[in-house]
């Protein structure tokens, strides 16, 4: 077998591969680009209406949680979020939280489950826990061999092919140029996207691996320290009187010119101990950061913040800035959000190429194929654009409502005659989409509605199109 | 004598290119120590990446000859640096 030979078949495999599975990655990464708009969307995201100074409400928490020992954590309000709120671990391991609202009105500290942690978790995991995130950390690896594979054989088209998209000479040539010319385009994004995903999936699995062959099984009792935000242990109740929470921001605010504080996480609220502060500081590309302090005498344990890290927090940081787009404000988080729409049509193409290059000669395959990526494809739309809805008014069941929309979809694609799926799909979406932009119309018509609009008027357009879409599949 | 069969179609090779970039990575940690961590994690697939690219240009025989020669050699220096 020739070298692009070879390289045509590992980029099929691997692109057949991972490329359903990837499209939902995408799908879902592209929505995580915009938490706070997503939840806005679903009108989940309350505003805070008790004005509560921190100390009060960790007082409180305190006072009310005494079984926690002081060891929770305060989520300081923002811009973006400007409520105050306090999140612990429960017994049974699961994150709870609460505000000074639910305090006061006596409601108990409960997991949260907002449209944007699902999208997060979906991206992550795709809603399976450990088992999806070892796997996406295989698709990741299989997805790095179909770019490599993919840029040898776009290179070998010649210098005046690169970037050509060719119509007229039919659909497979048509989607075979849009396929090369897109991933060519935007091959900086997925190989920065491929190569932290791997590693971010992977970094337990690699931190195993070498733990024992190679640090003598000294490396996994110590990887809190070395890349996260481990606490730094002191004995607790032993020193003075711990200083107001104002007292302690400020001196971590003074210790670090412009880093400003998000959260607060105790050792022990209430007695001299550690007290770990979590914030970012502008105009790094990994912008988050912490540092320790005593609570009795503002002195520094810890300092990890941008400009002042080791080798890994700075490069770790500096990854996870990258992958997720947060470093530059709402047009980097545009230009990703348009990036990742631009992957979810390469990885459609590429199923569309597949498609049409066994249409002829393994008509079976080819319609399966087909069907498999209509059922997928249209069920992730329609289950991520049903989310916002099931954040409203069922948010303990949004696994449940994606997880039926997807398998639904998949067994109509399946089952039933595919133009019909595809415009009922298509207009299903227009629906729910258009819905959601004029649920509130004209009190609350922002920039969220006004995408949702526009995603529905596509949707209508592909599902009033679907006949000319059926040529490719015939 | 019948020679030796290597996996002719060079389609598993970034399977041996997987196991030998870990080797590489796990040497490089050896020798910089944990202050290299994400470094070395980091460079693991670049390094992936291009051993396949290489052993996929290579014809497969020599390819599975090289990579069989690049572990051992790999196991020794770990073994060595332990």
């Amino acid at each position: 077998m020739s070298p692009l030979k070879a390289f045509r078949a590992l980029h099929t495999w691997t692109g057949a591969l991972s490329g359903l599975l990837l499209f939902v990655v995408f799908c879902a990464g592209t929505l995580t680009l915009f938490p706070g708009e997503l939840d806005r969307l679903a009108g989940t995201r309350v505003q805070p209406t008790r004005m509560e100074s921190p100390e009060a409400f960790a007082r409180e928490i305190h006072r009310r949680h005494p079984e926690l020992r002081g060891a929770f954590s305060l989520a300081l309000p923002t811009l973006e979020a400007p409520g105050l709120s306090a999140y612990w671990q429960a017994p049974g391991g699961e994150w709870v939280f609460t505000t000074p609202e639910d305090l006061a009105a006596g409601r108990p500290a409960t997991p949260r489950h907002s449209p944007s942690e699902f999208v997060n978790e979906i991206h992550h995991s795709l809603g399976l826990g450990q088992v999806g995130s070892t796997l996406l950390t295989m698709v990741s690896l299989v997805y790095a061999l179909a770019l490599l594979s993919g840029l040898v054989l776009q290179g070998a088209r010649g210098l005046r092919r690169l970037l050509q998209v060719k119509r007229g000479a039919g659909p497979r040539r048509f989607w075979g140029d849009l396929h090369g010319a897109l991933g060519l385009a935007s091959l900086p994004f997925h190989l920065v996207f491929s190569l932290t995903g791997a590693l971010f999936g992977g970094f337990m699995l690699l931190v195993s691996t070498y733990d024992r062959p190679v640090f003598r099984g000294e490396l996994a009792p110590r990887l809190e320290r070395l890349v996260g935000s481990a606490l730094p242990a002191l004995p607790v109740g032993s020193g003075g009187t711990p200083l107001p929470l104002a007292t302690l921001l400020d001196r971590a605010r003074a210790a670090v010119p412009g880093f400003e504080p998000a959260y607060l996480r105790f050792q022990a609220y209430g007695t001299p101990a550690a007290v770990q502060i979590l914030g970012h500081r502008e105009g790094f590309l990994g912008r988050f950061g912490q540092l320790a302090l005593t609570s009795d005498t503002g002195r520094l344990l810890d300092l990890q913040v941008p400009g002042h890290r080791d080798p890994n927090h700075a490069l770790l940081s500096g990854l996870y800035g990258l992958h997720f787009g947060d470093y530059g404000g709402l047009p980097v988080r545009l230009a990703y959000g348009l990036l990742g729409l631009s992957g979810t049509l390469l990885l459609l193409s590429g199923q569309l190429i597949w498609v049409e290059a066994r249409a002829r000669t393994s008509p079976r395959q080819a319609r399966l194929m087909a069907r498999l990526t209509v059922g997928t494809c249209g069920g992730t739309l329609l289950g991520l654009a049903l989310v916002p809805w099931i954040g409203r008014f069922a948010p303990d069941r949004l696994s449940l409502g994606f997880g039926l929309t997807l398998a639904l979809s998949l067994v109509a694609a399946l089952g039933l005659d595919l133009g019909r799926v595809l415009r009922g799909l298509g207009l299903a979406l227009t629906a729910i989409l258009l819905a959601l932009a004029l649920r509130s119309w004209p009190a609350d018509f922002g920039a969220p509605q006004t995408v949702a609009l526009i995603l529905a008027l596509l949707g209508l357009v592909g599902a009033l199109q679907v006949s000319r879409l059926r040529a490719i599949w015939r | 004598m019948n020679r030796l069969r290597l996996p002719g179609s060079g389609l598993l090779l970034p399977l041996p290119c997987l196991s030998l970039a870990l080797l590489a990575v796990g040497l490089l940690l050896g020798l910089a120590g944990e202050s290299a961590l994400v470094l070395g994690f980091m460079l693991l697939l670049p390094l992936w990446l291009s051993l396949v690219a290489l052993a996929l240009f290579l014809q497969p025989r020599t390819a599975w000859r090289l990579l069989g020669t690049l572990h051992l050699a790999g196991l020794l220096a770990l073994g060595g640096i332990r």
